[in-house]
């Protein structure tokens, strides 16, 4: 066992462990290098996270697309996709959706919509802009059309 | 003799200190690693949820929306798809969706199959001129809706 | 008197320490240099994916378009006597559209591009007598997604078992 001796008053010397220093510098070491590393995984955790809610904001978009094409209405799109009780969780244009896209009242993903109508002799094309949003930030959006002929019968 | 006996209490709790140090540092190292490895575990868990789950979602709709006809399986197991000549029947069986292609005039089988995908289950239904397409995996359920053509 | 006797054993030898230290921070590394590989690769798949389901979005918009300048041709073709020749006089110009006379009906084939791989092709049949068909003046009878080779008629020269020539 190495010792190193260090004056303490007149003379006294006291013997100083190197392994205790050896100790703290390594825990110093561990502790700067530590936050670092826990930094980058709160980092890729984040972005998983956000990737997981994109992959279904999307699967979600798609759905919402495919039943407004379908039925011409934004009113049947969203009960086809997220129930007859949509209208209770729905807020002037917006829905509160959970990290699954299940309708939520606490929820994360924040889905805005809005419809524009052109209006052609023969009929209505119709655009639904949906945009799903996170901590105000956008993460998906999507328009889909629907065109529906005036008289209300043009065939699928 | 005093002085021994002070410097011997002296050693002892430098002794102790050290190991509480130590203790200290080993607590905190698993603790990290123990974290690391939670967050890794999630972050593979979604890894695999991409690229099985929503992956056959997207390949079933793909293969739904390129075809020329598309008849529902009996039971939700699957979905024959026709398109140039040629059918291809997807369908779920023993943990696995499974892809058979075939002449268009031939019966729809759900048996010999290439295996594409592992899945805990899938259901296929057609509502309305919609088919929906539902499939979990690792407890994740994911779903989608196209529309039949 | 022994100078060793000065000495106190009091812990472990040193270098132990360093050594748990440097073997933790290189696996917690990789630990993280993984979890970034992972979640980067994963986003990157989904982001492609959004992107695609948006340009297939955009192409049927671009469709539905043209269906709507098609079916104001149609209505203003049904007064007249040769609904078929109407139809298609009055809908010559619109681009991305081929149009074929089915005795008395119109079948439309519309293409709108997805992305530069696929095309969407949606195939719609306009009626010169809206009333045998419960008032409708047009149904859809095909929507799908065609790849561009395919569209182009490009086939891939495969043997067709036939003899080989010397």
């Amino acid at each position: 066992m190495i010792y190193l001796k260090i004056k303490v008053g007149a003379g006294e010397s006291a013997p100083v462990n190197l392994f205790f220093i050896e100790l703290i510098i390594s825990l110093l070491f561990f502790s700067f290098s530590g936050a670092v590393v826990l930094r980058v995984f709160a980092f890729a955790d984040n972005k998983a996270r956000l990737s997981g809610a994109l992959e279904n904001a999307t699967l979600c978009a798609q759905s919402v697309a495919e039943a407004y094409s379908t039925s011409g209405s934004v009113d049947n799109a969203f009960s086809i996709v997220f129930g007859e009780n949509y209208r209770e969780h729905a807020d002037g244009g917006a829905l509160l959706l959970d990290g699954g896209c299940a309708l939520s009242e606490n929820g994360a993903v924040r889905l805005d919509y809005s419809e524009d109508i052109t209006e052609y002799s023969a009929g209505e094309l119709r655009t639904l802009t949906l945009c799903f949003s996170v901590s105000g930030e956008e993460l998906y959006s999507l328009r889909c059309p629907s065109y529906v002929p005036a008289g209300g019968v043009g065939g699928e | 003799m005093k002085n021994f006996r002070i410097r011997e209490k002296a050693d002892s709790v430098s002794a102790f200190g050290s190991m509480l140090l130590f203790l200290i540092f080993a607590v905190c190292t698993m603790m990290m690693i123990a974290t690391a490895a939670g967050t890794y575990s999630r972050i593979s868990e979604d890894f695999d949820g991409i690229f099985g789950g929503s992956a056959a979602l997207r390949y079933v709709s793909n293969k739904i929306r390129a075809a020329d006809s598309t008849e529902p399986l009996d039971g939700g197991k699957g979905l024959a798809v026709r398109s140039g000549g040629v059918m291809s029947v997807i369908y779920f069986e023993d943990g696995e969706l499974y892809e058979r292609t075939a002449a268009s005039d031939a019966v729809p089988e759900t048996s010999g199959g290439e295996p594409l995908f592992a899945l805990d289950s899938m259901n296929i239904s057609l509502d309305g001129g919609l088919y929906r397409i539902t499939v979990s995996l690792n407890g994740e359920e994911y779903s989608v809706l196209v529309r039949e053509g | 008197m022994n100078k060793k006797k000065g000495l106190r054993p009091n812990g472990a030898g040193i270098g132990y320490v360093s050594v748990i230290v440097i073997f933790a921070m290189v696996c917690l590394a990789v630990f993280a240099v993984m979890s970034i590989r992972a979640a980067q690769s994963g986003d990157a798949v989904n982001r492609r994916a959004g992107e695609y389901t948006a340009q297939y979005y955009e192409a049927e918009r671009k469709a539905d378009e043209v269906l709507a300048r098609l079916d104001e041709c149609a209505l203003a073709s049904l007064g007249s006597e040769f609904f078929g020749e109407s139809f298609i006089g009055a809908a010559s110009d619109i681009a991305n559209t081929s149009l074929y006379d089915e005795g008395g009906n119109v079948r439309a084939v519309i293409s709108a591009e997805i992305n530069e791989r696929q095309v969407l092709e949606l195939t719609v049949v306009f009626f010169g007598s809206p009333a045998e068909h419960g008032g409708a003046r047009f149904e859809t009878t095909g929507r799908r997604t065609v790849t561009v080779a395919e569209e182009s008629g490009g086939a891939l020269n495969i043997w067709n078992g036939s003899e080989i020539p010397q």
